[in-house]
């Protein structure tokens, strides 16, 4: 089994992932009760962390999958390199 | 509450978790796309965490379904509510019961809104409660209203006492207690109209009161106060807004008077806010005398303050003290026998100086009996004591 298929669209495929837009939108709260909206403005702000958290997160583990394809990418090319006679 | 605004609000909730659902599909199909384009540890322990992505996401997505069906249900209830409102308002001028049932309609409004914010709460934020309402809270609401607004909320213990005290009014709800007015006859059958009485005395019960025991001995305690201070025409308030130590030991602690100080001058604001022209006493019993010091230090509404066997005055000087009324007055008053005496004096204990010392400056009175600390309302010579004191 190969390490690594190196297919060029794999790199497409992360590029996108890395840079797609993983915000949610705000919620308005926009109501005549204060209690329900404070619970709701809580409630809005505790999921915008989450989404937040959540997109941190993704374009973490996306740059690690470009480093890795990056690195092995380069070391077949140096091994590659090395073995031509 | 506005249905409409609801109904919107349970609509923007539901897209905002379709949004996050196609977040979570998209963020599993990355993971699962680029899967064969590796191999080996790490490639596998990459692709685990690109798998378990959107799990904080499953989470909120989840809670997102779960308010929006809360607001959907609250948008109905309020609906109805709006029903009954148009209903009732057009004989409000015309008939008297009609404008009882407009303001019960509203506090079913208030209790709509509390209800909804409480489920919200629950689901988003799991082993957390709702901060207390206040009476500050709801500044549209009449004090008698408010009954109406925390009644449901009540357990089964209060809404007994609810129900053998006609005259009672929930005015706020906390944890461990109530706030609650009654009126100076014990047989009414009708709640105090708090907007009517020309003097209101606040009864701060100290240790052991927030043991629903005690709770009807309090009221009742109430009501001979406030005829005590005011005459018939007045009303009473047993503040039992904080978790009262539970013996004498907890009762060392400052933290809790500090708190419930702050809470009682809050709630004494307003009162004189709502009811500028009426005559307002403060009547702080054992570690009640505590708080309501703690009170007075922060700025407390009262025309006369009572400290009733106190622990200690928190302040060294009554000049430390902030009452706002009309030449407000701090009173203090021990028994001979009460062994209260004995954790504090002139140079102070662990709340503070003894009230009843001549160089704290208060006006010192005899209470009218000899006996312990439990000694003062069981005899009639303590209310005649009291009345001299601060009666009308």
């Amino acid at each position: 089994m190969s390490y690594l298929n190196l297919d060029p669209s794999a790199d497409r495929l992360i590029h996108s992932a890395r840079l797609r837009d993983r915000d949610l939108p705000p919620l308005p709260v926009l109501i005549d009760a204060p209690r329900t909206a404070s619970a709701l403005q809580r409630a809005s702000t505790r999921w915008a962390e989450l989404a937040a958290s959540h997109a941190e997160a993704a374009t973490g583990w996306w740059e690690d999958a470009a480093r890795f394809l990056s690195t092995v990418t380069v070391a077949d090319q140096d091994l590659a390199g090395r073995f031509r006679p | 509450m506005n249905p409409q605004l609801l109904q919107q609000i349970g609509a923007d909730i539901t897209a905002l978790a379709a949004r996050a659902d196609e977040e979570i599909d998209a963020s599993r199909a990355e993971a699962l796309s680029i899967a064969p384009f590796g191999a080996g540890h790490a490639w596998t322990v990459l692709l685990t965490h690109l798998n378990e992505l959107p799990a904080s996401l499953d989470h909120a997505h989840a809670q997102m379904v779960a308010v929006a069906e809360v607001v959907q249900a609250t948008a109905q209830l309020a609906a109805l509510l709006d029903e009954a409102v148009a209903r009732v308002e057009p004989f409000v001028a015309s008939v008297p019961s009609a404008r009882n049932t407009m303001a019960f309609l509203r506090g079913l409004g208030s209790a709509l809104d509390l209800a909804c914010a409480a489920q919200i709460t629950a689901i988003c934020h799991p082993g957390t409660s709702l901060p207390v309402p206040r009476i500050t809270d709801y500044p549209e609401h009449s004090l008698n209203a408010l009954h109406d607004v925390h009644h449901p909320f009540a357990d089964e213990h209060l809404r007994e006492l609810t129900d053998s005290n006609p005259d009672m009014v929930l005015l706020e709800l906390p944890d461990s207690g109530f706030v609650a007015a009654v009126g100076t006859d014990p047989a009414a059958e009708e709640p105090v109209d708090l907007a009517e009485v020309s003097t209101v005395t606040t009864y701060v019960p100290g240790v052991g009161s927030s043991d629903p025991d005690s709770w009807q001995g309090h009221l009742d305690r109430t009501r001979t106060l406030a005829h005590t201070t005011g005459g018939p025409g007045s009303a009473g308030i047993v503040w039992l807004g904080y978790r009262a130590p539970d013996n004498v030991i907890d009762g060392l602690r400052r933290r809790a008077g500090r708190d419930a100080g702050a809470d009682l001058a809050e709630f004494s604001s307003e009162l004189a806010r709502r009811h500028p022209e009426q005559r307002r006493v403060v009547l702080g019993f054992s570690y009640g005398a505590v708080v309501a010091s703690e009170a007075a230090r922060a700025g407390l509404h009262a025309d006369d303050l009572v400290l009733l066997g106190s622990p200690g005055a928190v302040v060294d000087h009554v000049d430390d003290y902030t009452l706002y009324g009309d030449n407000p007055a701090v009173h203090a008053m021990t028994s001979p026998g009460d062994p209260i005496g004995l954790v504090t004096g002139i140079d102070g204990g662990v709340h503070g100086v003894d009230p009843t010392s001549p160089l704290f400056g208060a006006q010192v009175h005899h209470p009218g009996v000899r006996g312990d600390h439990g000694s003062y309302f069981r005899e009639e010579g303590f209310y005649q004591a009291l009345r001299n004191a601060v009666g009308s």
